[in-house]
């Protein structure tokens, strides 16, 4: 448990120190729904109707898509993988530990979005 | 009584049609530094990833203090300590995280003394990244070491080190073989080897072609021993100064010098030469073949023993 808690950290932490990361998970998702809010906001008010949901599966796809192949393929690249083997760390921890904490950066980003939106851009929550 | 902790039988390893280690068979003793030496592609990477567990071999046995690394890799992780190559850390962790977080995972307490050892406490919080090379691999061995390992795999551990770093990882091996650790220890460093290994062995083509301890191994070849002197008067290199066994001579400022097969006979020829001329020696200096000599000798010759 102590070793998880540890990995976890780090891995949490890596998400924000990790300039690449950070950019993909939080500055890009953000810097574009601020861009999009005030630019389509004006151009297309219905847009803001949709924009909260829309944002957030940008989030989600950003961090995703374009924030995971590429630190998953480096750190492959410089053996991290193989000494986490040798030193004993398990792939069931390699693998979800990341997926994990990247599932929290995006809660953030999330959440950052679904409370802001409404007092920025005076837009509806989703209902179903 | 078989005091190996390491044995390696027969041990083969393909890669497709490509045979990387073709049968090979040696021990390493406890408490020995184990040098494995050999040129690109030779196999020395197939023989550690298989001891490290990292790879399945496709012939033969080994065992790692009495662990088959193949069916046990678990197991063995916690006999073992490897310091890879490259040193196989996220970039953007710090030296005190990395220790914690091997530690735990070895179910030890961090050792952060061994940071402060390797001089690596004024970089604690520093992310991997930003340290320099030699620091980098510090840190690595730092953790390749922390929980104690009985056997030790070293992977280049001192390419990129300044003269002092190199001088405190050589000191901490030392320490590390008194008290007990087997350390494997790859290198194309032949001057490394020479110092630091108990025995060596060369490889080729993925056979052993050479074993035994550096002393061994630089007596058996066919190597020229450098004889150089400087005398007053230089009596030397008077016409009719032959000295046996000498098939090569030169001279380079003051001094001959003379490429001897045999040693004994050459030195007391040139002694006795400079007292029957009455010279006065000022300088002597015999200078056997290196590791490197002789490893070149191999591997170019490609000459099985």
């Amino acid at each position: 448990m102590n070793a998880f808690i540890h990995h976890f950290a780090f891995e949490f932490r890596t998400g924000i120190r990790n300039k690449q990361m950070f950019f993909l998970t939080y500055l890009f998702p953000l810097g574009f729904y601020l861009m999009m809010g005030f630019i389509m906001g004006s151009i297309n008010p219905l847009f803001l109707e949709t924009m909260l949901p829309a944002m957030v599966v940008f989030a989600i796809m950003a961090a995703t898509l374009l924030g995971i192949p590429d630190p998953l393929v480096t750190a492959r690249e410089a053996g991290i993988f193989r000494s986490y083997k040798i030193n004993g760390i398990p792939s069931i921890s390699i693998l979800t530990i990341p997926t994990v904490t990247t599932i929290m950066h995006l809660v953030i980003v999330s959440a950052i979005i679904t409370t802001t939106t409404p007092l920025l851009f005076n837009t509806p929550m989703p209902v179903n | 009584m078989n005091d190996s902790i390491i044995e390696v039988i027969d041990f083969r390893k393909t890669y497709g049609d490509f045979v990387a280690v073709d049968g090979i068979t040696f021990n390493v003793k406890k408490g020995e530094i184990f040098g494995l030496l050999g040129p690109n592609g030779a196999g020395k990477t197939s023989i550690l990833e298989s001891l490290e567990g990292l790879r399945n071999a496709n012939g033969g046995s080994s065992r790692v203090a009495g662990i088959d690394p193949g069916r046990e890799p678990r197991k063995l992780r916690n006999v073992i300590g490897v310091q890879l190559q490259s040193a196989g850390l996220p970039e953007t962790i710090t030296p005190y995280e990395a220790m914690k977080f091997f530690c735990a995972y070895h179910e030890v307490p961090p050792r952060f003394d061994l940071l402060d050892r390797l001089n690596l406490m004024e970089k604690f919080n520093t992310q991997f990244y930003e340290l320099s090379a030699g620091l980098q691999r510090r840190l690595a061995l730092a953790l390749a070491v922390a929980h104690n390992p009985q056997v030790l795999f070293l992977d280049e551990p001192t390419a990129g080190l300044d003269v002092s770093s190199r001088v405190e990882l050589h000191n901490l091996m030392h320490e590390l073989q008194v008290n007990g650790t087997t350390i494997i220890l790859a290198t194309h460093d032949m001057a490394e080897a020479e110092e630091m290994s108990s025995r060596v062995a060369i490889l080729l083509k993925g056979k052993i072609v050479s074993m035994g301890s550096p002393m061994e191994i630089t007596a058996t070849g066919a190597g020229l021993t450098k004889i150089s002197v400087h005398t007053e008067n230089s009596c030397w290199a008077r016409e009719g100064s032959d000295f046996p066994a000498v098939s090569q001579r030169t001279s380079q400022d003051e001094y001959g010098i003379f490429f001897s097969t045999d040693v004994g006979p050459t030195v007391s020829a040139i002694i006795s030469l400079i007292e029957a001329q009455k010279d006065i020696l000022i300088d002597l200096r015999v200078e056997r073949p290196s590791l490197e000599d002789r490893f070149l000798e191999i591997t170019t010759k490609g000459g099985v023993q």
